[in-house]
């Protein structure tokens, strides 16, 4: 047998997750034809979060029109989405008695309003049946259309979150189809329009960044409004050319230094360490405040 | 005798695909060959390699996870437990990675190099190489975990890659 890529540092154990509460998450999401972002882009924290009844739905189907060399998320041509998603997703929600939700998406580049209408209606949809739940919704850029983001903005979600994913030099690499300035006019955008709620973004570290960038990166997010902020070890999606490999493991002491960066910049909440992904543990920001 | 570097079968070779047999008795032979196979799998840059894939069907396979070579006789599984999902590769299929549910702990039994009985419990990757070992052991290879119009692909691209080589 023979493994590529280093094994995984030893701070990468993680607990064997219950079956029977996989099972359960996984029957109600095929029988509900719901995806997740969970399965679609091989979270770790996959058994972690399951076991503790929270999940991070993907709308818009299972296939992305953009290709990030960091996603493990289906690449190509999506099909017309379902009508009846936004209920589905709320009806689960429902089920599932969530606390607190992530919605997420693909991004669909080929739809004329890029799904902007289908995360509106899903925030409405779980507002109208599970009003105690806590809505995050994490979107893409809607090709930097501020119309399309306000949209969102409409819908009135406790948490709006955006991705920045890495610095401003690898995005040529990492995201060639995104951009970091659009990236940062997203988060500018929402905090412009006076939205009352929290707004969120992540990074992923571990794909050829330097310290500098980094702390520039906290800044230009600060900057443009963000309040909530994960940082995450990278961790490639697979062996293919098609994903950027893992240029280094981060260790968790790094982490937290980057944590203590993050607060001593003014972000409200910070959550920082190699499994941290933007919907882990997503509920405890409610602890913090 | 020094141990040699052996050569790696790769996949169509028919040693890869036949039910390897048991041993009967451990000697010199064996030894060298268990000598030579651990030089090889180091040479390889392998964790684990199977007799199979060095041309000879016996059920021998050796490993090292960091802790040092370990060489594997006649292995019986007596108990499994639990599943969890890695990607592995495979000195017989090179370039290509597949991703293969196993159980996450497994008692094993088996003679060691010198004919001693052994029985341990393996979690995590050491329990993944065992079984990887042992799939050889049975004519079984990662290909054979993926999905039959997958498979088309991968041996495609396998071939591909050999051409170039």
């Amino acid at each position: 047998m023979t493994l590529d890529n280093a094994v995984l540092p030893p701070w990468f154990r993680q607990e064997i997750p219950d079956p029977a509460a996989l099972a359960e998450m996984r029957d109600l999401l095929r029988s509900s034809s719901l995806h997740t972002v969970c399965e679609g882009a091989n979270c770790p924290n996959l058994g972690y979060c399951w076991g503790k009844k929270t999940a991070t739905f993907m709308i818009l189907g299972d296939i992305c029109t953009r290709a990030c060399r960091f996603c493990a998320v289906k690449h190509g041509k999506p099909s017309l989405p379902e009508t009846g998603e936004p209920e589905s997703v709320a009806a689960a929600v429902k089920r599932l008695a969530l606390k607190h939700v992530v919605i997420t998406s693909v991004t669909r580049d080929d739809m004329p309003d890029q799904g902007a209408g289908q995360f509106l209606r899903t925030v409405e949809m779980i507002r109208k049946i599970s009003p105690g739940t806590k809505i995050e919704v994490l979107i893409p850029d809607f090709s930097g259309k501020t119309e399309l983001v306000g949209q969102v903005i409409e819908s009135r979600p406790d948490i709006i979150g955006h991705n920045i994913e890495t610095v401003w030099r690898l995005y040529p690499l990492v995201r060639p189809q995104a951009d970091y300035m659009r990236a940062l006019n997203v988060l500018a955008d929402i905090k412009r329009s006076g939205f009352e709620g929290i707004i969120k973004s992540g990074i992923m570290l571990g794909l050829g960044e330097i310290r500098d960038e980094i702390l520039q990166t906290m800044r230009d997010l600060k900057d443009a409004g963000c309040d909530v902020l994960t940082i995450g070890q990278y961790l490639s999606p697979s062996q293919n050319a098609r994903h950027v490999p893992v240029e280094r493991f981060i260790h968790p002491e790094e982490f937290k230094e980057y944590e203590d960066v993050a607060y001593g910049r003014g972000f409200r909440f910070v959550m920082s360490g190699p499994l941290v992904r933007s919907s882990y543990m997503a509920e405890e920001v409610w602890q913090k405040k | 005798m020094i141990a040699t570097k052996l050569k790696v079968r790769t996949f169509g070779d028919p040693c890869l695909e036949r039910l390897s047999e048991q041993v009967q008795a451990i000697g010199p032979a064996e030894r060298m060959l268990i000598e030579s196979m651990i030089k090889t799998m180091y040479v390889e840059d392998g964790v684990g390699l199977a007799a199979p894939q060095v041309g000879i069907n016996r059920r021998i396979f050796v490993a090292d996870i960091g802790d040092g070579p370990m060489a594997v006789v006649n292995p019986k599984i007596l108990k499994k437990e639990g599943t969890i999902v890695m990607e592995e590769g495979c000195l017989s299929v090179p370039g290509i990675n597949v991703e293969i549910e196993r159980p996450h702990m497994i008692r094993l039994h088996y003679l060691d190099e010198n004919g001693m009985q052994q029985e341990k419990d393996l979690t995590d990757l050491k329990a993944r190489v065992v079984l990887h070992e042992m799939d050889h052991l049975d004519g079984k290879m990662i290909i054979d975990y993926i999905a039959p119009s997958e498979r088309e692909k991968f041996i495609r691209q396998f071939k591909e890659k050999s051409d170039q080589k």
